[in-house]
């Protein structure tokens, strides 16, 4: 049996914990104040690197979803599983850290601006998506339910960013992505101290993938073995 | 062409079963009348401009009474247990989801026409200048949000908690819709032109048309064994 590895500290575990040590030095001390905003502005290291996660791992269902309705194989389905539970939990991560940051610099927690009203969308098809896992039991065919829910929920997400943006804005203007450039509107220590966040941030999404997906294997193990159990006393 | 004859069987099917009860057009009308003076009584508007209100409480009515049409599309069919004799039909499948689709554009188009002149009676909303630009408008998110909602009632049909899953899963997804459609409308009644309202009712065209295509496509995992 393998599994006595399943508790040892991984490679990637570690990186992981160092990268955190190193993003929480460069966010909090190694970069500079903002000017207006000062010492606020740094949890933005934190939180648009969640939000490149969420939209990571909600991409990640929609292309699990069609790749399980093509092979259908268990492993895919746990793979947009694992997926949309960790989006979820980053998502949600997103929506918290957007009001902390909000309630200072705009003098409120929430307004309808084209980002958050996108952030709350897509945390909402995460909530109808792991509603459907958790209450589908008694569909024999959820995980096809599941999948095509995935694959329309990705399809959504070009329809959502237009139909929110146009309808009214106030966000900042993302300075990473800008005409001139990337990164071109940020502070050079600013810049590299969001994207060691966001490298971080992504490298944890995978290790709790990798443990999700474990977990998930397992449960099938012991599903299989039960049954056989059963087959056994009743034979 | 036999897709389309097939589609159009069971469209005739559905439809008279509908003429012969009528409980579902019957509970959309009652729904959106409901969903109307509840808004009366909710936002008190006496002198309030009624143009900025009007969007939204329309696509709210047709939204839930839509909601209600849909999700007995494919419940009943469940129930008594005749999904699986459609099912055995020798059709492509699609046709059964096209079928559906039909019928419950043909219920919300029919919800909408009854329901408008009563918006425009309660309301004191002249609507004859605007007949063209809303018909565009309603009949493209008629069309999108039917799409979808045909195939999450066919998922929420094998649900135990059907009613209750129809509307969390559909409402996130046909947000856009729901915006666009409110947002379109509300230029249509300060009398904007075919310009403004283009990037909006191309929003809706292509949501329309990839969600068509893609429910035709997926519907057949929907349905299988």
């Amino acid at each position: 049996m393998a599994s006595s590895s399943r508790y040892r500290f991984s490679p990637l575990g570690l990186l992981c914990l160092c990268g955190f040590v190193v993003s929480l030095y460069l966010a909090l001390v190694w970069a500079p104040p903002e000017r207006v905003m000062g010492n606020i502005q740094r949890i933005m290291y934190f939180h648009v690197a969640t939000a490149w996660v969420a939209e990571l791992a909600f991409v990640l269902v929609g292309l699990a979803s069609v790749v399980y309705l093509w092979r259908r194989e268990r492993d895919w389905d746990i793979l947009a599983h694992a997926s949309a539970e960790i989006g979820f939990l980053f998502c949600t991560f997103v929506m918290i850290t957007g009001p902390l940051w909000g309630k200072p610099v705009w003098g409120t927690w929430w307004t309808w601006d084209p980002r958050l009203t996108f952030s709350m969308i897509l945390w909402l098809i995460y909530v109808a998506y792991l509603m459907l896992r958790a209450y589908g039991n008694d569909m024999p065919q959820v995980k096809q339910f599941l999948a095509v829910l995935g694959i329309l929920g990705t399809l959504d997400i070009p329809f959502i960013h237009f139909a929110t943006m146009w309808w009214r804005g106030l966000h900042p203007e993302t300075l990473t992505m800008r005409e001139e450039g990337f990164g071109s509107g940020m502070e050079r220590e600013m810049l590299i101290a969001l994207l060691v966040s966001a490298i971080t941030f992504t490298l944890m999404f995978f290790y709790l993938m990798g443990r999700r997906m474990a977990l998930e294997r397992m449960r099938d193990e012991v599903e299989t073995l039960r049954e056989r159990i059963e087959t056994r006393l009743e034979g | 062409m036999a897709l389309f004859k097939a589609a159009y069987t069971i469209f005739l099917k559905d439809m008279t079963v509908e003429y012969r009860t009528r409980e579902r057009l019957t509970t959309m009308l009652i729904f959106s009348v409901i969903v109307l003076i509840v808004f009366n009584f909710a936002f008190n508007f006496g002198g309030m401009a009624v143009q900025r209100i009007a969007p939204g409480m329309m696509w709210t009515a047709f939204v839930f009474s839509g909601m209600l049409g849909v999700n007995r599309s494919f419940a009943p069919e469940k129930d008594r247990g005749t999904l699986d004799g459609l099912l055995l039909a020798p059709v492509d499948r699609s046709a059964i989801y096209l079928g559906k689709l039909f019928g419950n554009l043909l219920l919300i188009g029919l919800i909408e026409v009854i329901t408008l002149p009563l918006f425009a009676l309660f309301l004191n909303l002249p609507l004859l200048p605007y007949v063209d630009r809303l018909t565009v408008v309603l009949g493209l998110g008629a069309i999108g949000f039917a799409a979808i909602g045909t195939l999450f009632a066919a998922v929420s049909a094998n649900s135990g908690m059907r009613e209750v899953m129809l509307p969390i899963l559909l409402l996130p997804v046909v947000s856009p819709v729901l915006i666009a459609g409110v947002e379109t409308t509300t230029i249509v009644f300060r009398d904007g032109t075919w310009e403004e309202m283009s990037r909006w009712l191309r929003l809706l065209g292509a949501f329309t048309v990839v969600f068509v295509v893609a429910s035709v496509v997926l519907f057949d995992h929907i349905v299988e064994e």
